[in-house]
């Protein structure tokens, strides 16, 4: 039996989908079974930055429908052995076709198959991510060091807490911009930790590697020459209860910074 | 002069019911031949007859057609084959040229969208990923297509899809799913053709050879 963990931020555009394809394909990569489970409905992506999009032919509103069994409706990566699966979102249906229940028991019928089913939510705090959270056994919240970021991941942070969750919801901090860090105009991570209260499992730096390897339908994690590639890395085995010091993630020339932020902890 | 005329042939009776004639009187005149007919053949051991009913430039509402209907099942030893009218009504006429009109599309399909149509499609727009274009016969592509062409749905697998074919996504004919990867996508060339092969899978040629292609089918297939 495995785990669901469902990947969620609040805010739009701070990388949820990004950091489920790059943590299920580190997974996936280290031999666990993995599935992601695209819940945008209508506004699907994981796909896309899985370069997955073509193989579609079933999606999640089709299984929850009965029209297929889940099975049928899993698109298998080529590049994972029969490691990493997607069950995609419906791009013609609207949300509202599923609901708690149907969500709930396609993934529990995936758990059985799998040891992580990742699942990607719709940004906000509405119906599609009601649905997403409800079933998911832990999560990963995702936020970006600004205030408008940090304060939409409070808001579901609080949401996820009352949910008791099996498996306290754990933080990335996406998107770090080096240069602002250096010169001190960005938020500081130990302050966004802090206010969030929460567990971090990892920080991952801005990369244009990151867009331009999204673009070309492949994860930046596998990427040896980019930091947040590593970082993504070190989240996925920090999952599997490696213990990887954080400040590996940025071992760049000019910054004690990083030293000075996570020796405090 | 008389509102109904029996006509008998080796297929059995057709009462045709004289256009100019009133139509409730022309049905007490159908009732009371039957009844006629009804009491000869009863005397018989005989087979049971067979009645087409023709209205000629007449159209019968459904009261009317379930009236008669009624009429004949009351007489076990005759059978109603039809009720047959040399017009239609406007509304199924539609309906039959629906199905094989030939529909222009242009314009750009976008993401999540879905476009269904009847009959023959000819696509110049532009097809985006995600998207998809859904017809019963077959399509013509002479735009760009990377989402979703489906022909020939939901069965017609003597559909095809003609035309630009580069960057395609997924063909779909009748119930077969091709599924555009790195590896085939060679096979997928604008100026090629796509159809459903006697193995019932998708395949590819240049449209060069479509006649070929079409003779062998036929060869194979009756």
């Amino acid at each position: 039996m495995g785990i669901s963990i469902v990947v969620t931020s609040g805010k739009g555009g701070v990388g949820k989908t990004t950091t489920t394809a790059n943590v299920s394909t580190v997974l996936a990569s280290l031999g666990k079974k993995v599935c992601m489970v695209d819940l945008d409905i209508g506004l699907r992506n994981l796909d896309a930055v899985m370069g997955l999009t073509n193989r579609i032919v079933y999606d999640i509103v089709d299984v929850a429908q009965h029209r297929v069994v889940v099975s049928q409706a899993l698109v298998r990566d080529p590049r994972f052995e029969d490691n990493l699966y997607l069950l995609a979102a419906s791009q013609f249906a609207d949300k509202y076709v599923l609901d708690k229940a149907s969500v709930g028991s396609i993934v529990n019928e995936l758990k059985q198959r799998f040891d992580f089913v990742m699942i990607d939510c719709p940004a906000g705090i509405e119906y599609g991510f009601q649905n997403a959270v409800s079933i998911a056994d832990g999560a990963l919240v995702v936020t970006n060091p600004e205030v408008a970021s940090v304060s939409d991941a409070d808001r579901v942070v609080g949401i996820l807490e009352n949910m008791n969750m099996p498996i306290t919801p754990h933080l990335i901090i996406n998107r770090i911009r080096k240069n602002m860090i250096n010169n001190g105009t960005s938020m500081r991570i130990d302050d966004i930790v802090n206010h969030l209260g929460i567990p971090l499992l990892g920080i991952v730096i801005d990369e244009d590697k990151v867009i331009s390897a999204s673009n070309a339908g492949c994860t930046v994690a596998f990427d040896n020459e980019s930091d947040a590639g590593r970082s993504y890395q070190h989240i996925a085995r920090r999952m599997l209860g490696e213990n990887i010091p954080l400040d590996l993630s940025d071992q760049t020339k000019k910054i004690g910074f990083w030293g000075r932020v996570f020796g405090r902890k | 002069m008389s509102d109904i005329i029996l006509k008998g042939d080796k297929n059995g009776f057709s009462v045709i019911i004289d256009v100019n004639a009133n139509y409730v009187d022309a049905f007490k005149e159908l009732k009371e031949m039957i009844m006629q007919q009804n009491v000869k053949s009863t005397n018989e051991d005989d087979d049971v007859i067979n009645f087409t009913v023709k209205t000629g430039n007449r159209l019968l509402n459904t009261d009317q057609k379930a009236a008669i209907k009624e009429l004949f099942s009351k007489y076990p030893q005759l059978y109603l084959k039809d009720i047959e009218s040399d017009v239609e009504s406007k509304i199924a006429v539609e309906k039959m040229f629906n199905k094989t009109k030939t529909n222009i599309e242009s314009g750009i399909v976008r993401s999540g969208q879905k476009l269904d149509y009847e009959g023959d499609l000819i696509f110049l727009g532009t097809l985006h990923r995600d998207a998809q274009i859904c017809t019963t016969g077959s399509v013509y592509i002479l735009g760009e297509v990377n989402g979703i062409v489906q022909a020939g749905y939901p069965n017609n697998t003597g559909a095809t899809i003609f035309g630009n074919l580069k960057d395609v996504d997924q063909i779909r004919i009748a119930d077969v799913i091709e599924i555009v990867t790195d590896d085939n996508r060679d096979d997928f060339k604008n100026g090629s053709f796509a159809f459903i092969d006697d193995l019932h899978s998708i395949s590819v040629d240049n449209l060069k050879n479509y006649k070929n292609r079409l003779n062998d089918l036929k060869k194979r297939t009756g």
